[in-house]
């Protein structure tokens, strides 16, 4: 095999994937089969539709081809996944669209009878769209193994190879390894493969473990360059021109993210971004940070709002994602704490004089944990949460806490990287400064004018580099 | 000037001759197609890599079962171990750690790029990684510290010593490395 530029690779993955392994009984559906069919005319549907096509139609080969296709089809999950850690919501995932990654690059499937030991599948040449060349390996592995195969095998397509390995146990195996991870090679698309399916629908817990820990092992055993994680701190900020901002705090740069459709309150739910139309006859919706794509539920919270007519909606003026959390209207606030049926409770909150604003504030400098308050008008704090996550209940004290200035014009705050973050309804962003138990708002310098905001929400998110 | 041109012909004539032999292969190998089977609903060809190749990889299909069976036979025992342990936290963490550290049957073994060895040796690693993040749970950040520092001092596992050297990091800056990797993937 002098010159042949093949990759002999390349069996990934052989977890039992119960979930997807099993699915339709060993058939694919008409509608999955259809969707394939469009792309591979290899798959042929006939002129008599059926409702699955199984073994008999499809032969061993076929089927296990289409039932991977399906996985990697289906990978792209706009189902919401309960979050425990952020319970009052719904975390949608937002995740690039392998489907059409693949079906750009992957032309037809060929079955080689008579592999070397060991291969998988591989692909040849490197350059352009093609064939995936399928051992008898292939068809021994399950279905989420197939289908990182299959996504793994593309990637060779768009020019990238493998190099020797520098590191670990496989160190001096020829074409073993990749550089880099952020070169996003074959291998890095195969732990990202395996990350997408953990987190597609349908994958229950112990199969997403599976695959999460296949994942990390793979990225910490396949990358000459030792992956590292970073978290990038950032504000999301949204202007009143419609214009939606990131200001990231490692190099003190805004830069534009989008323009909305119309001018929004913007709010980190999970790891996606909620957006609350300030025309309050519009609905709110849930997008994925570049604001490229929507999510299918935008959340319990915005599901809520959007409930209640344009007059109602008028009268919400603070909505907070973090810690306890909840939505603001009318000196009420309405939050999920019973998880167990995610039903919201309503607080009447008249006790505690005239709520402003909700707020949050980092208990700790990598803003894992969240303390929720309820700001009012006089500047007093309270300190809100939970009860428990089976009732409605929640627990109110008062804080020692107090802003000094301006408390009658905050809007929302927030703590991020040790500083706490002040927005005011007059749409000037303020800097919290702490004097024992004392918080006077200062003013703050943005790289930009700090002018016309609308909302401000902290958006924290980790990077490997 | 001259000596340059030269040497560019000569680069020339190398790459022509390169990638002509290159589609020689290929064209023998096509040549091999044979048409086996094809079913109501899709049409494939079986084809040959290369005989040459393959005759020269003939290999005991026996020994090969029989190591594929006692593979199985170990991830499987091991992965029913690990659901048995995670459950009996944290009253089984030796044991935990003793699954991290503990060398596995492939220690000391060459691991051919792109085999079914490579595929075993990381499903094994997975468990190992999922028994680290099973003793990763408890809230004592000094415990969590010191169990991370016996996987780096103990671990037979390079890639796991630097799995826990990662997640130890993450714990100083007060995060979970096992809930931010992922997403850091997700976010390439």
């Amino acid at each position: 095999m002098k010159n042949i530029s093949v990759l002999l690779l390349l069996a990934i993955f052989v977890l039992p994937l119960n979930s997807m392994a099993q699915s339709s009984e060993d058939c694919v559906s008409y509608a999955d089969l259809a969707e394939i069919a469009q792309d591979f005319d290899q798959f042929v549907l006939g002129s008599e539709i059926q409702p699955f096509y199984c073994l008999e139609e499809l032969g061993r080969e076929g089927l296990a081809i289409a039932k991977s296709l399906v996985v990697l089809k289906n990978i792209t999950p706009n189902e919401p996944e309960l979050n425990d850690e952020d319970a009052f919501t719904y975390k949608a995932i937002s995740e690039k669209n392998w489907w059409a990654y693949f079906t750009k690059r992957a032309e037809r499937f060929a079955v080689i009878s008579n592999c070397p030991e060991g291969v998988a599948a591989y692909v040849q040449p490197f350059y352009g769209n093609g064939t995936i060349n399928l051992c008898q390996l292939f068809f021994e592995l399950n279905v989420s193994s197939q289908a990182s195969v299959m996504m793994h095998e593309v990637r060779h397509f768009d020019g990238h190879s493998h190099v020797t390995c520098s590191q670990g146990m496989e160190k001096g195996n020829g074409g073993a390894c990749d550089d880099d991870i952020r070169s996003q090679g074959s291998y890095a698309i195969s732990v990202q493969t395996l990350v997408g399916m953990a987190r597609a629908e349908n994958v229950n817990v112990g199969d997403k473990s599976l695959l999460e820990a296949e994942a990390i092992y793979m990225a910490f055993n396949k990358f000459n360059q030792v992956p590292s994680l970073r978290l990038n701190k950032s504000i999301i900020l949204s202007h009143q021109s419609g214009e939606v901002f990131k200001w990231s705090m490692e190099n003190d740069l805004v830069e534009s993210v989008g323009i909305l459709k119309t001018p929004s309150m913007v709010v980190k739910s999970g790891g996606s971004l909620t957006i609350y139309p300030l025309d309050a006859h519009e609905e709110a919706y849930r997008q994925d940070v570049s604001l490229q794509t929507d999510m299918e539920n935008p959340g319990l919270y915005a599901k809520y709002y959007n409930n209640e007519t344009p007059e109602e909606r008028g009268k919400y003026s603070s909505i907070s994602y973090f810690g306890a959390g909840g939505l603001l209207k009318d000196n009420s606030l309405i939050n999920l704490c019973d998880t167990q049926s995610l039903e919201l409770g309503t607080t009447d909150l008249t006790q505690y004089g005239q709520t402003k604003a909700l707020m949050s504030l980092s208990v700790d400098l990598a803003d894992q944990v969240r303390e929720s308050y309820l700001l009012n008008d006089e500047g007093e704090l309270y300190l809100y949460d939970c009860a428990s996550n089976n009732s409605k209940e929640v627990t109110i004290e008062k804080s020692e806490y107090r802003v000094v200035n301006d408390a009658d014009k905050v809007a929302g705050s927030f703590g991020l990287n040790g500083e706490q973050y002040f927005l005011l309804n007059s749409g000037v962003l303020r800097l919290g400064q702490f004097q024992d138990k004392e918080i006077s708002l200062q003013s703050l310098e943005l790289p930009v004018l700090n002018e016309g905001w609308v909302s401000a929400t902290p958006f924290s998110t980790p990077e490997v580099f | 000037m001259k000596t340059k041109l030269l040497i560019a012909a000569s680069l020339i004539l190398f790459v022509y001759l390169f990638f002509s032999e290159e589609k020689k292969s290929e064209r023998i190998e096509t040549s091999k197609v044979d048409k086996i089977k094809n079913s109501k609903s899709f049409s494939i060809k079986k084809e040959e890599y290369s005989q040459k190749k393959v005759e020269s990889l003939k290999l005991s299909h026996s020994q090969q079962e029989s190591e594929e069976i006692s593979f199985e036979l170990e991830y499987t025992q091991k992965l029913e171990s690990l659901k048995v342990l995670e459950s009996q936290m944290p009253f089984s963490e030796k044991k935990l750690m003793a699954l991290v550290v503990e060398s596995d049957s492939f220690a000391g073994k060459e691991i051919k790029p792109h085999t079914i060895k490579e595929i075993q040796h990381r499903r094994l690693g997975a468990i190992k990684v999922m028994a680290l993040k099973a003793l990763m749970k408890s809230k004592d950040e000094q415990q969590l510290e010191k169990r991370l520092n016996q996987v780096i001092a103990g671990a037979q596992d390079p890639t796991i010593i630097k799995i826990a050297k990662a997640a130890k990091k993450s714990l100083n800056q007060g995060r979970s490395f096992f809930e931010d990797f992922p997403q850091a993937i997700g976010n390439l």
